[in-house]
C-alpha cells in the first residue's frame, strides 16, 4: 500500500472554514431579519435576537482565528514537513473572514429592521 | 497488487513522437467530429465563442443604430426587445462563460504538466451541447422569436400571460442546454487542477492561474445551480401551468429576481477571475520578475469568491426589502472591493519592482487598469442604496456594468489572445496592425460607455427603444453610436490580425515571451500529446527554466517518456503534495459524445414544440447512451502496478481509492445539492413572503410519503452492503435488493404525488410536487447506476480489488437518501408552517 499523503486531502477545508462561517452569518442573520418582519416581532426583540447571533459568529471566527493561528506556527516551525500553506492559508482567510463579517454584518447595531 | 509491466523500451525523441501522435492525434475529414482532444476541443470552444462575440457585436451595432437619434424608425420596439435581450444573452451565456471555459480547456493542461482533462468526452459533449443550446437561441432571430424579456428574463413579464410565444421558453432551454455544458466543464476543470498536475507540483508550486481557475470553477459548480432551478420552475409553469411566480396563486416574482441574481452576481466574478488569472500570468512575463504577494492573492481570490455570493441583492434594492437587509447586502457590495484591490495593488507593485516591457499584451493590460478601475468605483457608487435608488435602471448602469465587463474581461481576454495565440498558430503577431487595434477599442470603448453615464445621469431610463428629443440626450447618444463603430473597426482589425497571423505570421520554435510556465516548454504548434513526456516540478510552476526543461520532456526524460499498448496515459498526484499517485488511462476518440449531445439537442426541442413524450423518449436515450459510454470504455480489473518511468511503479485509476471519476462524482452532487438547497429556499421564500398564503388546500401526506420515506431510509444502508458484499464475493444480491426498493420508493412517490391537490391551484401543491419529483427522478437515475454495475459485474469489470463503478455509486445512493429524506420532511412540514402564518397574515 501507498503510504499516507503527510498533507491529507481533506486539510484544504482550511482554506474555506472562514468563510463558510461568514457566509452561515450572513444567512442566519438575513434569515432571521426576514421571519422577525414577517411574523412582526419587536424592533427591540429582533435586534437583540441580531446581536446576539452576531456576536457568537464573531466569537466563532475569534476560535476558529486563534485555531488556524496555532496549526500555522507549529507547521511553521517543522522543518520535516512540506510548506504550511494550506495553514498560512486557513488563518489569512479566517482573519479576512472575520473582518468581512464584522463589516457587513455591522448595520445590526444601528439600521432600522423592517421599513421597506 | 501484482506488477504487470510490458512497457517501457527507450526509443528516439522522433520515434517517440510518432508512436505517441499516433495514438492521442484526432482523426481527419469526418473524423474531425469525433475529436475529444482538450487543445482540439479548447480551440472550437474559443472560435465559437468569437463568433457569438461576433453575432453579439453586430445586435449591439444595430441597437447603437437605433439609439444614434431620437424617434428613430429604424428597427420597432418588438425587433428592439429581441435586439438587446439576445445582445445580453449571447454576450454572457455564449460568449464569456464558453470563451474561459475554452481558454482553461486549451491551457490547463498545458500548464499544469498533463497530458489532457481528467474527462475528455464530457469535455466534447460539453461542446457540442453549448453549440446546439447556442444555434438554437441564435437561430430563432431569423424566425421572429428570439427571447424579448431581457438577459435576465424577469417575471411577470416573461411568464406565460405577457409572453405567450416561445420567445421565452427558447430563452428557458436554450440556456439550461449551454448551462449543462458550462457545469460539466466546471467539474472537469476543478478535478483535473487537482488531480491532473505534473508529479511535485503540489499546491504552493501551482501557477496562480490554475489558482483562479480552481476557484472560478468551483464558484461554477455551487453558482449556476440557482438559474438552472429558476429555469426549470418557470418553464413548469409556463408548460403545466404550475405556479412558483404567479402572486395570485401564492408565487412570488420576487423568487425568480433572487435566484436569477443569487446566480447572476457570482457570474460576474465568474467571468472577472479568470481574467485576472491571464493578468497575473502576463505581468510577471513582461515585468521580468516574479509576481508579488502570491499567497496574498490566492487568499484574495477565495475572499472574493464568497463574497460575491453576498452581493445579489444590489440588483434588487428598488424592489422594497427591509433596510436592515439592504444595508448587509450594501456593506458587503463596498467590501468586495477590497479583495480587488489587492490583487491591483499585487499587480502595480510586481511592474514598478520589475523592468516592463510594452509588448502588445501589455497595451491591453494598460487598458484593463484604465477600464476595470472606473467600473470598480462606479460599482461602489451603485452599491450605496441612496445612489442606486437614484441611478436605477437608467443608462448609468449600463455604463458600470460594461466598463466592468469589458474592462474585466474583454481588455484581459485581448491581451491573453496576443500573449497565446503565437501558442496556438506557432507564428507571431503582425505588430503593425496590432497597435492601431488597440488603439481603436480604447478609444471608441471610452468614448461609447463613458458618456453613457451622463446619458443615465440625465436620466435616460434602460431598455427603451426611441426617446423624444427634448431631453437633451440626442448628442450623447449620436457620439455613443459613434464610439461603437470605431470600438467595432477595432475589433475587425484584430480579427484580421489574427487571420494575417495565420498566414504571414513569422515561425517560432519554442517560448516566444520567454516565460516560466510549462505551456511553453512544449515546440509550438502543440502537439497531440502535450508532452513528450511529463517533468517532475521543484520550483513554483509560473518560475521555471522551460528553455531547459522542454528538450529534456521532448526526448523522454521525464515520466510516462514511452507508449504501452496504444493507451492514453497521464499522471495523477496527491491533491495537496503533487506526489504522483497513479496512472490514469483516458479514452480516446470517439461519435458517442456528438450523439448524446444531439440526443440531448433533440429532447430540447421537443420540449420548445410542447412534444413532452418525445422530449421523454429522447432523455430515455441519452440515459442509455451514458451508460453505453461507460461499457464502451472497460479497462481490464487486474491491471497492477504500471511503469511511469524514472524508476516509479503506479497503479491504474481503475484500482485506487480516489481516482478522478470519484472525486468528480462528489463535485457534481455539490452541484446538485446547491440546486436542491436553492429549491428549498423558494419553497420557504414563498410560503414566508409570497402572497395569498396560506392556501385553500393543504398538501397531507398519507401513508405512501411515510412508506417512501422508510425507503429512503434503507438505500444507503444497501449501498454499503453492495461495496462489502464485493469484497466478499459477488453485489448482485444487494444490487437487485436496491434496485427493488428504488422501484417501490418510486411508485409511493408517484402514489402521493397523484393524492395531492390540484397542482396548478397554488404554489404550495406545485413545491410540494417538485419536490417529491426530485426524490423519484433521482431513485431512477440511481436504478440506472445500478443497471450498469449489474452489466459491468457480468462482464467480469467489478471485482473485489477494482470497484469503482460500485463506491460512486454509492454516493449517489447517499445523496438520494439524503436528499429524499429532506424533501419528503419539508412537505410533511409545511401544514404545520402554514399554521403558523394563519395567526400573522
Amino acid at each position: 500500500m501507498k503510504p499516507a499523503s503527510p498533507v491529507p486531502s481533506h486539510r484544504m477545508l482550511l482554506i474555506v472554514l472562514g468563510f463558510v462561517v461568514w457566509s452561515l452569518a450572513f444567512v442566519v442573520l438575513y434569515g432571521t431579519n426576514a421571519i422577525g418582519c414577517a411574523f412582526g416581532w419587536p424592533e427591540g426583540l429582533q435586534r437583540n435576537v441580531l446581536l446576539g447571533l452576531f456576536a457568537l459568529h464573531l466569537l466563532a471566527l475569534s476560535a476558529l482565528g486563534s485555531w488556524t493561528w496555532h496549526r500555522w506556527r507549529a507547521r511553521r516551525d517543522d522543518s520535516t514537513q512540506p510548506a504550511p500553506l494550506l495553514e498560512y492559508l486557513g488563518f489569512g482567510l479566517t482573519a479576512a473572514a472575520f473582518g468581512a463579517t464584522a463589516l457587513t454584518l455591522l448595520p445590526t447595531v444601528l439600521v432600522t429592521m423592517c421599513a421597506p | 497488487m501484482k506488477a504487470s509491466d510490458e512497457a517501457a523500451v527507450p526509443k528516439s525523441a522522433i520515434r517517440l513522437h510518432k508512436e505517441l501522435d499516433r495514438i492521442w492525434r484526432s482523426g481527419r475529414g469526418f473524423k474531425r467530429l469525433s475529436a475529444v482532444n482538450h487543445t482540439v476541443i479548447g480551440k472550437r470552444f474559443m472560435l465559437t465563442a468569437m463568433v457569438f462575440f461576433a453575432i453579439g457585436g453586430v445586435l449591439a451595432m444595430t441597437l447603437r443604430a437605433q439609439l444614434a437619434t431620437s424617434q428613430a424608425a429604424f428597427v420597432g420596439p418588438e425587433i428592439y426587445n429581441q435586439l438587446f435581450s439576445l445582445h445580453g444573452t449571447v454576450m454572457m451565456f455564449l460568449f464569456a462563460i464558453p470563451m474561459l471555459e475554452g481558454l482553461a480547456i486549451y491551457l490547463l493542461p498545458k500548464m499544469l504538466g498533463a497530458r489532457d482533462l481528467a474527462f475528455p468526452r464530457i469535455t466534447a459533449f460539453g461542446y457540442w451541447c453549448y453549440l446546439f443550446g447556442g444555434t438554437i437561441i441564435v437561430g430563432s432571430l431569423f424566425f421572429g422569436v428570439a427571447p424579448d424579456s431581457g438577459w435576465f428574463m424577469y417575471t411577470p413579464l416573461s411568464s406565460k400571460p405577457y409572453t405567450p410565444g416561445i420567445n421565452a421558453d427558447i430563452w428557458l432551454l436554450g440556456v439550461t442546454f449551454v448551462e449543462i455544458s458550462a457545469v460539466c466543464a466546471a467539474v472537469e476543470i476543478t478535478v483535473s487542477i487537482l488531480k491532473f498536475r505534473a508529479p511535485g507540483m503540489s499546491l504552493e508550486k501551482m501557477p496562480l492561474f490554475a489558482w483562479y481557475m480552481l476557484v472560478t470553477a468551483l464558484m461554477m459548480v455551487v453558482g449556476f445551480p440557482p438559474l438552472i432551478l429558476a429555469s426549470i420552475l418557470l418553464e413548469l409553469e409556463r408548460a403545466f401551468d404550475m405556479p412558483f411566480f404567479d402572486p395570485e396563486r401564492g408565487g412570488d416574482p420576487l423568487l425568480w429576481q433572487h435566484l436569477f441574481w443569487l446566480f447572476g452576481h457570482p457570474e460576474v466574478y465568474i467571468i472577472f477571475l479568470p481574467a485576472a488569472g491571464v493578468i497575473s500570468t502576463l505581468i510577471p512575463v513582461f515585468a521580468r520578475r516574479p509576481i508579488i504577494g502570491y499567497r496574498a492573492i490566492i487568499i484574495a481570490i477565495v475572499a472574493l469568491a464568497f463574497l460575491s455570493f453576498g452581493l445579489w441583492v444590489h440588483h434588487m434594492f428598488t424592489v422594497g426589502i427591509p433596510h436592515l437587509a439592504l444595508a448587509f447586502f450594501s456593506a458587503a457590495s463596498a467590501v468586495v472591493a477590497i479583495p480587488t484591490a489587492v490583487q491591483i495593488f499585487a499587480w502595480l507593485a510586481t511592474l514598478a519592482h520589475g523592468r516592463p516591457q510594452f509588448a502588445v499584451p501589455m497595451l491591453y493590460v494598460f487598458g484593463f487598469f484604465v477600464v476595470f478601475v472606473m467600473g470598480g468605483l462606479t460599482g461602489v457608487m451603485l452599491a450605496m442604496v441612496p445612489f442606486n435608488w437614484q441611478a436605477h435602471d437608467s443608462y448609468f448602469v449600463v455604463a458600470h456594468l460594461h466598463y466592468v465587463l469589458v474592462g474585466g474581461f474583454v481588455f484581459p481576454l485581448l491581451a491573453g489572445l496576443y500573449y497565446w495565440m503565437p501558442h496556438v498558430t506557432g507564428r507571431e503577431t503582425v505588430h503593425r496592425i496590432s497597435v492601431p487595434a488597440f488603439w481603436l477599442i480604447f478609444v471608441g470603448f471610452n468614448l461609447t460607455f463613458f458618456l453613457m453615464h451622463l446619458t443615465g445621469l440625465m436620466g435616460m431610463p434602460r431598455r427603451i427603444y426611441t426617446y423624444p428629443g427634448a431631453f437633451g440626450w440626442d448628442w450623447l447618444n449620436l457620439l455613443s453610436s459613434v464610439g461603437g463603430f470605431i470600438l467595432t473597426m477595432g475589433f475587425a482589425l484584430v480579427a484580421t490580425d489574427m487571420i494575417l497571423q495565420f498566414r504571414f505570421g513569422k515561425q517560432f520554435r519554442r517560448n516566444l515571451w520567454k516565460a516560466g510556465t510549462l505551456e511553453w516548454a512544449m515546440p509550438t504548434r502543440p502537439a497531440s500529446y502535450n508532452f513528450a513526456s511529463i517533468p517532475h516540478i521543484e520550483a513554483r510552476a509560473d518560475d521555471l527554466d522551460v528553455n531547459v526543461l522542454g528538450p529534456e520532456l521532448a526526448a523522454g526524460k521525464g515520466y510516462l517518456g514511452f507508449t504501452r499498448e496504444g493507451r492514453m496515459e497521464t499522471l495523477a498526484v496527491d491533491m495537496t503534495t503533487g506526489r504522483a499517485e497513479h496512472i490514469a488511462l483516458l479514452p480516446n476518440s470517439s461519435y458517442l459524445p456528438l450523439v448524446s449531445a444531439i440526443l440531448t439537442g433533440c429532447a430540447v426541442l421537443s420540449m420548445l414544440f410542447g412534444f413532452y413524450w418525445v422530449a421523454l423518449f429522447f432523455a430515455v436515450l441519452v440515459a442509455l447512451g451514458f451508460i453505453w459510454w461507460s461499457q464502451a470504455t472497460p479497462i481490464r480489473p487486474d491491471i497492477g502496478l504500471l511503469d511511469a518511468g524514472r524508476g516509479l511503479s503506479l497503479p491504474p485509476h481503475t484500482e485506487v481509492d480516489g481516482p478522478v471519476s470519484w472525486w468528480a462524482t462528489v463535485f457534481a452532487l455539490v452541484c446538485n445539492g446547491t440546486l436542491f438547497s436553492s429549491l428549498l429556499f423558494g419553497s420557504i421564500y414563498n410560503w414566508l413572503v409570497a402572497p395569498n398564503w396560506p392556501p385553500a388546500q393543504i398538501v397531507e401526506l398519507g401513508l405512501s410519503g411515510y412508506f417512501a420515506l422508510a425507503g429512503f431510509v434503507l438505500v444507503p444502508v444497501l449501498g454499503r452492503l453492495i461495496v462489502r458484499s464485493n469484497i466478499a464475493g459477488s453485489p448482485l444480491v444487494p444490487l437487485g435488493a436496491l434496485a427493488v426498493v428504488y422501484c417501490a420508493v418510486i411508485a409511493l412517490l408517484a402514489l402521493a404525488i397523484a393524492a395531492m391537490p390540484d397542482p396548478t391551484s397554488h404554489a404550495h401543491v406545485s413545491t410540494s410536487v417538485v419536490l417529491l419529483g426530485y426524490g423519484a427522478l433521482h431513485a431512477v437515475i440511481g436504478l440506472l447506476f445500478i443497471a450498469n454495475a449489474v452489466i459491468k459485474v457480468l462482464r467480469g469489470f467489478i471485482v473485489p480489488g477494482a470497484q469503482l463503478e460500485l463506491r460512486i455509486g454509492k454516493l449517489w445512493h447517499d445523496y438520494t437518501a439524503l436528499t429524499g429524506i429532506i424533501a419528503i420532511i419539508a412537505v410533511l412540514a409545511m401544514p404545520a408552517m402554514i399554521g403558523m402564518l394563519a395567526g400573522v397574515r
